[in-house]
């Protein structure tokens, strides 16, 4: 059984673990130095899985996996509230738990006679272990990060697996034990097999990254995501938006008011997303930040290989969605190519990335995307048309956007002048109003009789 | 530092009760010769100028020229709070903030203090030459007073003649036309209700009655009340205070044939 640091009362459970401290019940005890986290992990777990440090495919950084014999990776996902709705767990002992394992146990006892123990956590963070294919992960040794900067690549030799696992495990002392263990060698082993050219020399197999292969390996990946439906949000944001047709022709004999809003928002969709209309739809770091939790638990799925089962993303058939105006199959090309950066921005280098998607644009691969980019091409121009006509021919505006704009700060300096009038007004007496009505023609300013000093 | 103690409370109330219908917002100029107040109107067609001279308070100490920028409406809220008779002391700091005002009942051991807050005000200063008048027409306050309100309802300008027969302040309306004229007079029993005229040459000038109606309105500060014309220039309204203070009202004359 895996476990995290505890500070001091502890306790584990089968799925959940959960560290707690002990306080008092009424004053806030000091914050802990080793605060609890909270951990979802996979409940058929094995004792000998654990948490260890593995560079991320990704971003070359140290993160954390939690690697299992049996069930094989899982990365550890973190889902963080917004600082803005600050929330916390309240983690509490189930007086009628059992699996309480090891010393703690009689600890707990001693705890369970004298006071509840609760523990309130800082932040609703909660972390979740979700299966990862472990391919991502020794792609960092299959592909280095080229050391040499100019571009040709060096010369790839072949490797043995021992070879490459002894790097991958260079980075993680604490990997070093798995790698005795059977089955998670033949599984990387398998993976590794799965995108390389081999050689077999003797009893041992060499290794080397053919990229073709790797390509249509995520090709797989990409299009095993899509069957399933992509998540609602990046369905609606990526997909119907990307292909939205812009409406063209508005006949002037109906157009009433609702025509001519439609131009003009029709107008500000092309014009706000020329970025992710693009042909090089590409998902950024960025956005993932952004996406929301059914987003990264989907496609973490969608990757796995270990989980054969996979929950169908919630929400995603619910809604009867108008269908999607376009050739046959283009959507669900634009769809494997956004599942595809996905992956690639997620779990693979930039330099991969980058080697993957000029192969994909050589049209080597199994998938060929080209009714897909001329399809976008066409939008592209399109939308350009649509934005040109109605910067000229649109004449149902009264006033531009801009304008719209200045009148609002217009009505913001009106508000302050009366404001100041009025309270001018105040300390005005009634003969100096009355005084104002006075008809002064053929009166000179005494400006004029008097000099100024 | 400022510190001005007015024996009567009466003589600033009048002033600030006469100038406050006139202008809204000024500053009142402390040096060490007493407090001067120089505005003009909204149309800028009439001006004041007073001049409390330090004699006029006992003590008067001013260590430095200090301008107290006041909205007079204020002022005279506060000071409807003295009663006639109370004894006024005006205090100010070097760079004021507020305007410390103290009223002292001479029958009771009454004391009430207010603290009135101050502005900026930013005003030009004109300066008025010595002018020698054509016409100077001295007579009772409340004469000119009643003479500006009997016209007024018929009119809103009149017309003031001085001649060697006399002041004759005429007026035409809708329902109709009136005068009134003045000769000298001499009134040994009452000095005050003397009216006297001393004369150049000849003066005929029209002026907005409503001006002249609010300059009435310091009436109540002197007996008498002296009006000063030449042709082409201001009409100086002046009353005379304790000492040689003052308070002077001009008014720009109405030129063209309107009415």
């Amino acid at each position: 059984m895996t476990r995290t640091t505890k500070s001091s009362g502890k306790s584990t459970n089968n799925s959940i673990e959960s560290a707690k401290s002990v306080g008092p019940k009424v004053q806030l005890g000091p914050d802990s130095n080793n605060p609890p986290h909270l951990l979802i992990l996979p409940e058929e777990i094995s004792n000998e899985a654990r948490i260890v440090s593995l560079q991320n495919p990704r971003f070359s950084t140290d993160s954390r996996y939690v690697v299992c014999p049996q069930l094989g990776f899982y990365e550890i996902k973190a889902f963080t509230e917004p600082k803005a709705t600050p929330r916390s767990w309240l983690l509490s002992q189930d007086v009628a738990q059992d699996g309480v394992v090891g010393s703690s146990e009689a600890q707990w006892e001693i705890n369970k006679s004298t006071e509840p123990i609760g523990y309130v956590t800082r932040n609703a963070n909660l972390c979740v272990a979700t299966p990862i294919d472990p391919l991502f992960l020794v792609l960092t040794v299959l592909a280095p990060l080229p050391t040499s900067k100019n571009s040709e690549s060096p010369k790839k030799l072949f490797l043995s697996g021992d070879d490459y696992l002894e790097q991958f495990s260079s980075t993680s002392p604490q990997f070093r034990a798995f790698l005795r263990t059977e089955s998670i060698k033949s599984a990387l082993e398998k993976r590794m097999a799965a995108v390389c050219d081999t050689v077999d020399a003797g009893d041992e197999t060499m290794y080397r990254l053919n990229e073709e292969k790797l390509v249509d390996e995520m090709l797989r990946k990409a299009t095993r995501m899509t069957t399933e439906g992509l998540p609602a949000s990046v369905e609606e944001k990526l997909i119907r938006k990307a292909l939205d047709m812009p409406i063209l022709g508005i006949s002037r004999e109906e157009s009433s008011l609702n025509g001519d809003l439609e131009v003009t928002t029709q107008g500000e969709l092309g014009s706000q997303t020329p970025a992710a209309d693009t042909p090089d739809t590409q998902i950024t770091v960025s956005s993932i930040g952004t996406a929301t939790s059914s987003f990264s638990e989907a496609s973490t799925a969608a990757t796995s290989l270990t989980k054969e089962s996979m929950a169908p993303p919630p929400d995603n058939k619910l809604l009867p969605l108008p269908a999607i105006k376009a050739p046959a199959g283009v959507a669900e090309l634009l769809r494997i190519r956004t599942a595809l950066f996905f992956i690639c921005s997620s779990y693979v280098a930039p330099h991969v990335s980058d080697s993957i998607k000029k192969l994909l644009a050589s049209a080597t691969t199994t998938v060929d995307f080209t009714p897909l980019d001329a399809h976008l091409a066409h939008l592209a121009k399109m939308r350009q048309e649509v934005v040109s006509m109605r910067s000229i021919g649109d004449f149902s505006r009264k006033r531009s956007m801009v304008e719209d704009e200045d009148s609002e700060s217009r009505a913001e300096k009106k508000r302050k002048k009366d404001e100041e009038e009025k309270r001018k007004k105040a300390g005005e007496s009634r003969g100096v109003k009355n005084l104002k009505k006075v008809n002064v023609t053929g009166m000179k300013k005494m400006s004029d009789f008097f000099k100024k000093k | 530092m400022l510190e001005a103690r007015l024996e009567q409370a009466d003589v600033l109330k009048k002033v600030v009760d006469a100038i406050k219908d006139l202008v809204q917002d000024c500053n009142f100029d402390c040096n060490d010769s007493g407090v001067a107040l120089q505005a003009m109107d909204n149309s800028h067609v009439a001006l004041v100028s007073m001049m409390l001279k330090a004699e006029t308070f006992s003590p008067y100490r001013c260590d430095r020229n200090v301008a107290l920028g006041v909205n007079l409406t204020s002022l005279t809220k506060v000071l409807r709070a003295a009663q006639g008779e109370d004894i006024l002391t005006i205090k100010a700091e070097d760079a004021p903030d507020v305007l410390n005002l103290v009223f002292e009942s001479s029958e009771s051991d009454r004391l009430s203090e207010y603290d009135l807050k101050l502005m900026d005000i930013d005003q030009e200063h004109l300066g008025i030459p010595d002018t020698e008048y054509a016409a100077t027409i001295s007579m009772p306050s409340s004469e000119f007073k009643r003479i500006c309100m009997d016209l007024m309802a018929l009119s809103e300008s009149v017309s003031i003649e001085a001649s060697k027969d006399g002041v004759k302040f005429s007026c035409s309306g809708d329902i109709g036309n009136g005068a009134v004229t003045l000769r000298s007079h001499n009134n040994v029993e009452k000095p005050e209700l003397n009216v006297e005229i001393e004369l150049t040459e000849p003066v005929s000038l029209t002026f907005s009655l409503k001006y002249l109606v609010n300059f009435c309105k310091a009436s109540g500060l002197s007996k008498t009340v002296k009006l000063c014309l030449s042709n082409e220039v201001p009409l100086l309204v002046e009353y005379n205070l304790a000492g040689s203070s003052f308070l002077r009202f001009y008014l720009a004359p109405k030129i063209g044939d309107d009415e």
